[in-house]
């Protein structure tokens, strides 16, 4: 297999964060592209998931009020994203198709759209803001193209909350407690998604409602979590992410030796790191095939809803 | 009433019909009344089948027969 040794046009925060957790996992998995087997459970359960919430609310905001309609649209929505990707929908006993279809219609029991205080805001043309991708320029320079590198995600609502804008994630996870509630008091995403709204015609955005729902054998839950960003959070965050990109972009100068493996805890967490196979052979480019083949991580396409497993 | 098992082959039934390009999608009130019952079953079924499972609390009795 023929290696591409080039660097991402974009970063999102999947890329930091495998960044931040071993050089080498961002190595094989962005710049080399490497991908094992089939794609994971967890972010075909959460972009089905994901797919199905976009629907329900767009045809409700769009004006069709009649419940099993809404609903069933987002179940046959969540079926189609699901089969693109995989083709047994009982392969996981708990992160089933099933279970994904039955996390929509419980999401919209927990919180539903006929009296829920969050509501989406109006684009220019009338649409309600949801589900919609931001691209947008950074201070650091592609080391090729010399184009400004992009800061990339994806949102899944701009709303209305008691008054003022705050942005909606939609989450799914194994288990919801106060240690999920409490997660997301520093996580880089949320403060990466405030950012890119002050930059999209949001300049008072500082709040972000993420709605969690678990998937459990045998039944759901939820939870939520109000979380506020100040201009420090969002200046730290910004500082951060460029020293990152910093780090990345002198490693990819001096050549792919120079993107060191952790050999860690990274090697260990979420059920253990894809990549693991490769960093402990010799010559790992020689073991490549046939287990890894070539991707592009998209940051653009829906795979927003994820779970503490996704971050693999 | 249906079972779990049932509305579950209900579920996948509609799936494939959600698939099949040569068929019209389900109407979406019959697929969201099928997701509805077999979730509403579904702590029932989970339930039943661990009472299904035998508990030995007396070893000895079973040596003893």
């Amino acid at each position: 297999m023929d290696l591409t040794y080039d660097f991402p046009k974009a970063i999102d925060n999947t890329m930091r964060t495998a960044w931040d957790a071993c050089q080498r996992k961002f190595l094989l998995g962005h710049i080399y592209n490497l991908r094992k087997g089939e794609p994971s459970m967890h972010l075909v359960f959460g972009g089905a998931y994901a797919k199905g919430l976009e629907v329900a609310r767009k045809e409700f905001y769009g004006g069709n009020t009649d419940k099993a309609n809404y609903l069933g649209k987002a179940c046959i929505a969540a079926i189609k994203e699901w089969d693109l990707q995989l083709d047994d929908p009982l392969l996981d006993e708990t992160k089933s198709l099933p279970n994904c279809l039955g996390a929509i219609l419980y999401c919209f029991e927990t919180w539903p759209m006929v009296d829920d205080w969050l509501t989406p805001l109006k684009n220019a043309d009338g649409s309600p803001t949801i589900e919609f991708t931001f691209a947008l320029p950074i201070s650091a320079i592609h080391p090729k193209s010399s184009d400004p590198i992009l800061y990339t995600g994806r949102f899944d609502m701009f709303a209305d909350f008691q008054g003022a804008q705050a942005l909606e994630d939609d989450k799914t996870a194994s288990q919801l407690g106060n240690s999920w509630v409490n997660g997301w008091d520093l996580d880089s995403q949320i403060t990466g998604y405030v950012w890119a709204g002050q930059q999209s015609g949001y300049p008072n955005l500082k709040t972000a409602i993420i709605r969690g729902v678990s998937i459990l054998k045998t039944s759901f839950g939820h939870a939520q979590a109000i979380q506020y960003r100040t201009k420090w959070h969002i200046s730290n965050w910004y500082n951060v992410l460029h020293s990152n990109l910093d780090g990345m972009l002198k490693a990819f100068s001096k050549g792919p030796e120079a993107f060191t493996p952790s050999y860690g805890q990274a090697c260990k967490a979420y059920g253990g790191c894809p990549y693991r196979e490769l960093c402990d052979k010799e010559n790992w480019e020689k073991w490549i095939e046939p287990n890894f083949h070539h991707y592009v991580w998209d940051p653009l396409a829906i795979s927003g809803v994820k779970d503490e497993q996704d971050k693999n | 009433m249906p079972s779990y098992e049932e509305h579950m082959q209900k579920v996948i039934d509609l799936r494939a019909q959600v698939l099949d390009t040569e068929r019209p999608d389900p109407e979406p009130a019959e697929v969201y009344e099928a997701v509805q019952a077999l979730h509403a079953t579904r702590g029932v079924a989970a339930k039943k089948k661990a009472a299904a499972v035998p508990v030995i609390t007396d070893l000895k009795a079973l040596f003893d027969k």
